[in-house]
């Protein structure tokens, strides 16, 4: 084999590489565009619609948990929810009264449950004596 | 010359050829892998809406016994809503809440009229019952006092939905009044209560008469009207 025909063998793998390259990149490029973008533009649009919404429909009380017939396992739970700031709280139940001034809108109250059905009112006293209300019955059945 | 031009193409062209399917592997694994991520996203995702789900499960419902038939109870909720409540005999157990105990109980005791709930997987109005508990109904009512009549021991009180009550003062009912400084609660007696109070009320719902008006209070939540006046 003379020099001229090992440089045109050198040639043709060093062509065959740059092609290889090419289409390598090539296909990258397509994935990376069709893939990725399209996914996150999505999930973006719809956090910011439900942002919007969430804030279109706020009400002065707002509980986030418990739910209402919820089965617990322990004699207590706490109420989580969002009220006005400053609003006077009033947690109701048959066994136990609670009341607490907000400090922020959010509120955090712990309640003692008897065994059975517990109907609990949250009531929200803000600007007047009229107060926003919601009654939850949660249900506590001790483990045996 | 020529042959080396042929030479150059070939060897392009066959080293072209031998490497394209080793560059063409590696995107259909990261495509495969991709697809496989988002498979495991989605299984994922199904996984929790499934415990979600039978978290939702975990739910009882609640109301007036209205008719017993064979295998099923209908109860009326808090809502008005019918439920249909449906007992297989080998696997739904009975229970009833006697002072803070769970005691075992049979389905003979579940009749019209009983306060019961049931706990059990829900679709729509229907509840496959695992368990019925009987119980005891509480109703929990606020609004204003508008009287205070203190030769019979009762007062009026009328709702935020302008529904009047007159709750009767009896010596077990447990009176507290809000201290508007501290936001404690004092124990209190009748003459410290007045119109105009805001007050929150726990009654014993009456079973054969879910309509009354008139309850035997066991507590009453005073909120003094000044509170709102600070």
């Amino acid at each position: 084999m003379n020099r001229e025909t090992i440089i045109a063998i050198g040639f043709g793998i060093g062509l065959g590489a740059l092609v290889g390259i090419v289409v390598l990149f090539q296909t990258n490029k397509a994935e990376e565009i069709k893939v990725i973008p399209i996914a996150r533009e999505s999930d973006q649009k719809k956090i910011v619609t439900d942002e919007s919404a969430t804030n279109s429909v706020k009400t002065n009380l707002t509980l986030e948990s418990p739910q209402n017939g919820a089965i617990i396992s322990k004699n207590s739970i706490e109420i989580v929810g969002s009220a006005q700031k400053s609003s006077l709280i009033v947690v109701q139940s048959p066994i136990d009264e609670i009341v607490e001034k907000t400090e922020d809108e959010a509120f955090k109250i712990k309640i003692p449950l008897a065994v059975g059905e517990n109907i609990i009112q949250i009531s929200a006293y803000s600007d007047s004596s009229a107060p926003q209300e919601q009654t939850l019955r949660v249900y506590y059945i001790p483990q045996e | 010359m020529r042959q080396y031009f042929i030479i150059i193409a070939v060897m392009g062209l066959i080293f072209a050829i031998a490497q394209l399917p080793a560059y063409s592997q590696s995107p259909t694994v990261a495509i495969s892998e991709s697809l496989d991520e988002e498979v495991q996203v989605l299984k994922d995702k199904v996984a929790e809406k499934v415990e979600e789900l039978k978290e939702q499960n975990k739910k009882a419902v609640s109301g007036i016994v209205q008719e017993v038939k064979e295998g099923t109870i209908t109860i009326l909720n808090a809502e008005n809503t019918k439920i249909e409540v449906e007992i297989d005999e080998t696997l739904t157990t009975f229970y009833e809440i006697v002072d803070s105990k769970v005691k075992a109980s049979s389905s003979e005791d579940i009749v019209k009229g009983t306060y019961i709930f049931v706990t059990g997987p829900e679709i729509g109005e229907t509840v496959s019952a695992n368990e019925v508990y009987k119980d005891t109904q509480f109703v929990i009512m606020s609004g204003k006092i508008t009287e205070v009549n203190e030769e019979d021991f009762t007062v009026k009180i009328v709702t935020i939905d302008k529904s009047n009550y007159d709750l009767d003062i009896e010596k077990n009912s447990k009176l507290k009044l809000l201290d508007i400084k501290t936001l404690e609660t004092d124990s209190i007696g009748f003459s410290k209560l007045k119109e105009g109070d805001s007050v929150h009320a726990v009654v014993k719902g009456d079973l054969k008469d879910p309509d009354k008006a008139r309850f035997a209070a066991i507590k009453l939540l005073i909120i003094p009207n000044e509170y709102f006046l600070q």
